[in-house]
């Protein structure tokens, strides 16, 4: 194998993250309101994540590995929630 | 199983040693999770109580310098991806290659968020030490740039340290130290280095877009 031609689904990735982040920026320009947030947000969510399941390669990783990734995650959710259950309800 | 002197004694074989240094460095990328989501918690909550200050204080960061710095951070974490690939091949010198143009566009980024620094100081962006905001909720505004100079530079020191672990691991592939069976110190600096880019990619979307519809 000529380790000169980087494997397809690496360059896949790469390309696609470059898609999204041409996506995201153009999209940051158009005035949809509090879309803008949700799509900014989104877009970085799916670009995270192909980083983490395909060069980080947790999509082959062991199930304990995996659990011990999203366990940063999900207590930085439980922070989240709660900081913003405070915040957004307030009078 | 045949003991090589890479294999550390309290594993079987290298299979369950790379799985331990995987496990181990997931372990230390969570706490970064935490260290890094307490400043965008904080940035969420400011965000939500003034949305205007937020959106004018975003539109003075240059979103070039900001979209080229991620396109280069998503660039050299291809690169990195790659390394590793050729490692299991045992292509040892073309990854020291790959490890070394990724810790170059690293120096790159470093470069460009130095020349950022520059304007927003000269622009008196600088909170604490010379910030005058124009219009609505000045106050609100350098909280804004009180996140920003922490989150990047936070997110800097990360990759300044990820340059340094980047040149050696590829002195250490150009050495053959690593080979098809053995990479492990290789893919743990990967991880390192993919999850600061990671970091930059939400950092990018928090500080760059808003406010510019």
């Amino acid at each position: 194998m000529n380790a000169w031609v980087p494997p397809r689904h690496l360059v896949l990735s790469f390309a696609a993250l470059l898609l999204l982040l041409g996506l995201t920026v153009t999209v940051a320009y158009l005035p949809l309101g509090p879309m803008n947030t949700v799509l900014a947000l989104g877009i970085a969510t799916v670009k995270a994540t192909i980083v983490m399941a395909v060069f980080m390669e947790l999509r082959k990783s062991p199930a304990l590995t995996i659990a011990f990734a999203a366990a940063g995650f999900l207590w930085l959710s439980i922070l989240l929630w709660l900081a913003m259950a405070d915040v957004l309800t307030r009078g | 199983m045949r003991r090589t002197p890479e294999l550390a004694p309290q594993f079987v074989d290298l299979d369950q040693q790379q799985d331990a240094a995987s496990l181990g460095m997931w372990t230390f990328l969570a706490t970064e999770v935490l260290f890094f989501g307490g400043l965008i918690t904080l940035y969420c909550a400011y965000r939500t109580m003034h949305p205007d200050a937020f959106a004018a204080a975003a539109r003075h960061t240059r979103i070039a310098i900001g979209a080229g710095n991620t396109a280069i951070m998503l660039t050299s974490s291809f690169l990195v991806a790659w390394a590793v690939w050729c490692l299991r091949l045992n292509q040892g010198r073309i990854a020291a290659l790959l490890f070394w143009c990724a810790a170059a566009l690293g120096v790159a980024f470093l470069g460009f968020k130095g020349v950022e620094y520059a304007i927003e100081y000269r622009e008196r962006l600088v909170p604490g030490f010379n910030f005058v905001a124009g219009g609505a909720g000045a106050g609100a505004q350098q909280l804004f740039f009180a996140f920003y100079f922490v989150a990047t530079g936070l997110h800097a020191i990360h990759v300044a340290i990820g340059v340094v672990v980047l040149i050696v691991v590829g002195w250490r592939s150009r050495a053959r130290a690593y080979s098809t069976r053995y990479h492990a110190p290789a893919t743990v600096a990967g991880l390192y280095w993919h999850f600061v880019d990671v970091v930059w990619v939400v950092l990018f979307a928090l500080i760059y877009l808003p406010g510019r519809s």
